[in-house]
Formats: C-alpha cells, structure tokens, sequence
C-alpha cells in the first residue's frame, strides 16, 4: 500500500511538471490540476473500497481469542443409558491444577508456599520439584472445590491454571460393570463396553481435540437396569447360600439377541476401576471357557432331531457304560434300560446323549458345532471375549464326551447364544448389548435347524422340568422351560468329584420362549440337604426359577395359567402360530 | 455551493463515523452477552449432568431396595397376583337407587320437571331423605 502511495505522489509530481513546462492558459491549467487531484483521490479511495470490499468478502478470520488454560476440559466420552432410558454412565465435571514449569512460575518457593496453604494435602517437596522442572505441563492436584479454586485465583500465580476434566461416573455403581467396563485416568476406556465406544472413532476424535462438548450420541444398552439388579440380587443370595467360589447368570431375549441382565460375581464398582485388575473378578461369562456339561446334551439332541437320525421315538441302549480306553461314559442315574429320547434328555443319560452323537457322526456333529458357532471365538460389542478350547483331533471319544458337554470349553454367552437358537424357531442370533429391533435380528440371524426340531426342543425343555431334573426350576404361570448341566471341574489336569460346576439354561414361556436364563454356580457346596449333591438341579434351577419369578413380570411377560402339559405343547404351539 | 455540499459531506461523515463506533460498540457488548451466556449455559449443563448422575444414583434399585428393606413392609411381589382383567368375576348388579331411578322416570326436563321433583320428594313423607339432602339433590339437579 505504502509503494502504491509512493508511485501516486510520484506519478502526481511527474504531471506536475509536465504541465508546468507545457505553460498552458492559467484556468486550464488549474482545471486540469484539480482534475487530476480528483482522478487521484478517486482511485485512491477506489482502492480502499475494493480492499474493504475483499475484506468483507473473506471469511472471518481466526483471530478468536485462542481457549485459555481455564477454559480447557480433557475429553469425553457419551452418555451410556440402559433400554428403559436409566444413566448407566456420565461425565461429571472437575477442576485440576496444573503449572507450566517452563514458561517461569516466578519464585517457585513462593508459589509452593502458597499453593499449599489452600491445598493442604499436596506434598510440598514433591510441588517444589514439579515447578522447579523444565517440563511444559504438570499436574498438580485433581479435583479442585470451587472454593479453592477461587482462592488459587486470587493468590495470582503465573502459569498456573485449571484444567476442567471430565471424570467418567457409573451411578449405579457395580450393578452393570462387567458389561460396562471402565475408563483410565486420561477417560479412555479400557475394559467393557466402554472400550467398545471408543474404537467406535471416539479415540480418534480424541486424538484431534474434537471430542470435548456434549454433544457425543448417547449408546443405549439393550440392558435393563432393574432386571439386572434383580438377576444380581438373586445371585448374590445364591453365592452366599451355595458357598460358590462364584456365580454368574444372564438374560437373554431369544427373538432379537439382546442381552437384557449380564452378572458375574464377584464383580467390582468401575467407580473404583483398580478392583477390576483382580482375576477373580472378571467377567466368566464371556472371558472364561467352561465344558457346560449336560447343557450341552440340548444341542446334541437338537442335532440328531434335525439331522433325521432320530425322532422322539427312537430308542438308544444305555444298558451298559461306554468304554474308550481307561475312559469310561457312565451316568449319573443309571436306568439300565432302553431309553427313548426324551428319557434320554430328562434322566440326563450321557450314554444315551454319546450313543445319539455317534449315531450322528463325527464330522457331522463337529459341522453342527460350528455352525452353531460353538468352535469359534464369539465377538460382540465386549472385546473380552475368550477363544473356545476345541480339542485338536476330533476322534470318536471326543464327539462322545462332547455329546455331554466335556471336552469341549466355551464361553457360557456362546452357549447362550446356541441353545436360543434351539428354542427360537432355529435361528442363530448373535448376541448383542446394545438395543436391537426384531427386524435387525431377524436380518443377522442364520437358519440353524428347522422350526419342527426347535418346536420339539421347547417340548423336551418343558418336558424336564415337568418330569425331569430342572424340576425346581417351575414358576407357576410363566411354563418355564430348561436343562440341567453339572460338569466335574478339571483340577490339576484330572476331573474332580468335589468341585463342580453347575450350569441351568431356563426358558419362558416355553411354548412360545421369550427370554432365556442362565445360571452358573462354581463350586457350590453342600448345604441343607446332606445327601452331599451339589448338582445344578439342586442349586443352579431353583435360583433360575426365582430369578424368573422376580424378573418375568418386569419384561413385560404376563403368567398364564391355562397352558397345557408338555405332552400337549407340540399341538400347543402349533395353535399359537396358526 | 461547493459549501454546503463540504458541510453535508462532513455531516455524513460524523454520522457514519458515530454510527460505525455505535455498531462496534453493540457487537463487542453482544459478543461479550453471548460469550457470558455461553458460559451458563455450559456451566448449567454440567450441574445438569452432575444432577442426573446424582438422581440416577439415588434411582438405583439397589439403593431403593436396601431402603424398602428397611422402612417399608412390603413383600416381594408374587407372580400368582398377576392376572388379566378377563379372569375378575362379573362385577355384582347394583342395589338400585330409589331416587335416580325417580328422577329417570321423570317426563321432560326444565323448571316445571323439578318443581315435579320436588312436590314428588314431599310427597315421599317420613320414610324419604332428610330434607338436606333433598335440597341439595334438588338444586343439584
């Protein structure tokens, strides 16, 4: 601008001369003169004005004040709801104290002496030592009330400042951690599905500073806080009543794969996340591996049903135990008869369950196994999840052992997720702890077995508590439906007799099943019955029938009481989808 | 001429130089309101969240049951008390209402028809309503 201005007044001299030496008529040569000025002032301010013009075009400038110490806040993260609309996880906000060391807090002894005058529980040496570091940024203190941070203010120290940090808050505490997880210091999650929200792009948004207001999407859990508190209330009676090393259960809607209650104690509060590193608190249901025992005879008869190798008439010989080397399939309550299946499935037969694998086949009972997705690792929204322990040659011996749930280890949840599809109609669901509609299911679910086999699984689940061992699982009105599983726990590479595993999968109503429950008791000891028996149908069915009993009615699932006996559930359910 | 046209010039330019400074002035003030109101409305939405962090924590059932558990007695609901409206019984015929059904039977309505009410009321004697309750009915009527 200035040059331009140079070379104005510098035209304008040259002019001037010009016309001077061109001596002109007086009045014209003060016309032009003043022509000329006005020329020159025209294009001076019409050079202002396109300046100003262009100015005004451009986009406004980034001069914002640039944020300062005090209006700073470390990230956050979204609010975490359960499906009925509860707070499961929030940010709150807090103060934090930090200096900038290296742009010279002034006299340090000073600034020490001060701070700590306010803050009495800051450790005045270790304080002296961070300021007097060359360091750019260091922490002084988290959690700053109000009022001190008032104070700290007026004491007017330079470079220090507050930093406003979110801190992740769980209000209800233990009920959800496990399916919650946690966040570290710095509000990234590390555990739960807190982790999960943050390799949804959250970490990246992080990383760019984006991720500091409120305005993240809520996640809405497919969890429901009062039936989890339910399913955990009960689990914690049955822990104390059982003596059980530990105890878990879960929740599942068989239609849509949601996992509506997931609990395994002992748990620990994700307030206090430092709980969590201890190993006999994580989470068995999806981070351990366990043969389920005789759970798994559901999915063998459901297998040798659909396969066509048997029907509900067919007859197996369970006479005599199954010999396989030093190894030996015998039962636990030996009828020494032929059995048809559903004897089979209610006396829990696991020569019977064996003989009805064999008959299917090796390769074709581990194809079922796959394909019920019992042999791979199960992902969902958990990143804990546990790789099944699947025997590395899979002779006869080990489809006959894995015909009765040993042998084989899964995750309790991939089981879950199996036998929901046994009762379903066939279809395989993947589970889910965020909401999901029956559309969406229904888009991710694969045909496993046909509608026929499932209706005659729901048949048998019915028929065992009515006849068989879950007997004590019955709740009046909700036509409860499940199998027992009592597995020996593998101690020092042996199986034990004491130490047991005892496992319900529970289905209501079982006519058109709705929810499935689990229920796993690690090592239950003896307790009023003196028969010393610790099998599931004395300890892990009757927990589930409670927890049916208390959480039924809070799903939404009314009693009935005009609903036939088992033997009638076929053309029952035959009615209903008419 | 050349005059009045400096002097209206100057007096433009004093106004727009005001104006200009009145217009700066305004939106350095409103910058300043927006950026106040800015800060209470983030300040009220954290002690919102603080809040609803608070309430959800008070709102737990397991802080509600320990408290049901201590001062309430109540029961654990059974499911044998749930049941659908279709199974109540019918509910019982009603005793009957000498006097709605009179007041029923009355023939059309208007001054005449309660002045009927009325003289029918008196005509009840002693074993009708006391007279109280009459008026009101009456009057209600």
């Amino acid at each position: 601008m200035r040059s331009f201005l140079k070379w104005c007044g510098a035209t304008a001299s040259r002019l001037r001369m010009t016309l001077g030496t061109l001596r002109l008529a007086d009045g014209r040569v003060s016309r032009l003169r003043i022509g000329v000025v006005v020329c020159g002032f025209a294009l001076i301010y019409g050079v202002i004005a396109a300046r100003l013009t262009m100015l005004g075009m451009m986009p406004e400038m980034s001069d914002k004040r640039r944020l300062v110490a005090a209006d700073s806040m470390t990230s956050s993260r979204p609010d975490i709801y359960d499906r009925g609309g509860r707070l499961l996880a929030t940010d709150v906000e807090s103060s934090m104290l930090y200096a900038e060391p290296n742009k010279k807090v002034g006299d340090v002894d000073e600034a020490v002496e001060l701070i700590t005058a306010v803050l009495p529980d800051v450790n005045a040496t270790e304080l002296r030592q961070k300021l007097s570091s060359k360091k750019g940024f260091v922490r002084i203190k988290r959690e700053i009330l109000p009022g001190q941070q008032n104070e700290i203010h007026r004491l007017g120290i330079p470079h220090i400042g507050f930093m406003r940090e979110s801190k992740r808050v769980y209000p209800a505490g233990s009920e959800a951690s496990h399916v919650l997880g946690h966040v570290n210091v710095d509000n990234q999650g590390i555990a739960g599905l807190e982790r999960w929200v943050d390799t949804g792009g959250l970490a990246d948004l992080h990383l760019a500073g984006l991720a500091t207001g409120r305005s993240l999407e809520p996640v809405n859990l497919s969890l429901d806080l009062a039936v989890q508190h339910a399913l955990r209330d009960e689990l914690l009676a049955a822990k104390e009543r059982y003596q059980a090393n530990s105890v878990s259960g879960m929740a599942l809607n068989v239609k849509t794969g949601e996992v509506v209650a997931m609990v395994s104690l002992p748990d620990y509060d994700p307030n206090v996340p430092a709980n969590s590193v201890d190993p006999t608190r994580l989470n068995r249901l999806t981070t351990g591996v366990y043969e389920m025992g005789s759970t798994f005879k559901a999915l063998t008869v459901a297998m040798a049903l659909d396969s066509g190798k048997a029907t509900l008439a067919s007859q197996f010989d369970v006479r005599t135990p199954l010999q396989y080397g030093q190894f030996t399939i015998s039962d636990f309550h030996p009828q020494h008869r032929m059995l048809t299946v559903p004897e089979i499935f209610t006396y829990s037969s696991n020569i019977g369950a064996a003989k009805m694998a064999l008959a299917v086949g090796t390769e074709a009972h581990r194809a079922f196994l796959k394909k019920m997705g019992q042999l791979d690792r199960l992902k969902t929204e958990l990143p804990e999840s546990a790789q099944p322990l699947v025997p590395k040659t899979w002779a006869e011996i080990n489809t006959a052992t894995i015909a009765f749930g040993h042998g084989l280890s899964v995750a309790p949840l991939q089981a879950v997720m199996a036998t929901a599809a046994l009762v379903n109609g066939g279809l395989l669901i993947p589970p889910t702890f965020l909401k999901r509609s029956e559309a969406e299911a229904q888009a991710l679910a694969t045909r496993v077995i046909k509608p026929e086999t499932s209706e005659k699984m729901r048949y048998l689940l019915r028929l065992n508590v009515e006849k068989g061992t879950a007997a004590r699982a019955e709740v009046d009105g909700y036509y409860v439906g499940g199998k027992t599983g009592t597995s020996e726990k593998v101690v020092r590479g042996r199986y034990s007799h004491d130490k047991l595993l005892s496992v319900f999968m529970g289905v209501f109503p079982c006519d058109v099943p709705e929810y499935l429950v689990l229920v796993m008791i690690d090592e239950p000891k003896n307790w009023d019955d003196k028969k010393g028996q610790a099998t599931a149908g004395l300890n892990a069915a009757p927990t589930t029938g409670k927890i049916i009993a208390r959480i039924a009615p809070m799903l939404g699932v009314k009693p009935r009481r005009d609903l036939p006996a088992a033997d009638h559930l076929i053309l029952a359910s035959r009615r209903v989808a008419n | 001429m050349i005059r009045i046209l400096n002097l209206v010039v100057v007096g433009c330019l004093i106004v727009a130089a005001v104006s200009v400074y009145e217009v700066k002035y305004q939106s350095t003030y409103k910058a300043q309101a927006v950026a106040r109101l800015n800060g209470e409305i983030r300040a009220e939405r954290e002690k919102i969240a603080t809040l609803n962090a608070e309430r959800s924590r008070l709102a737990t059932p397991e802080r509600i049951q320990t408290l049901a558990e201590r001062y309430l007695s109540m029961k654990a609901l059974d499911v044998s008390r749930i049941d659908d409206f279709s199974a109540l019984p019918e509910k019982a015929a009603s005793a009957g209402d000498p006097l709605g059904d009179l007041i029923e039977s009355l023939p059309g309505d208007g001054k005449k028809s309660r002045d009927a009410l009325g003289s029918m009321i008196e005509t009840l004697g002693a074993s009708g309503p006391d007279p109280a309750t009459t008026g009101s009915a009456g009057s209600g009527n």
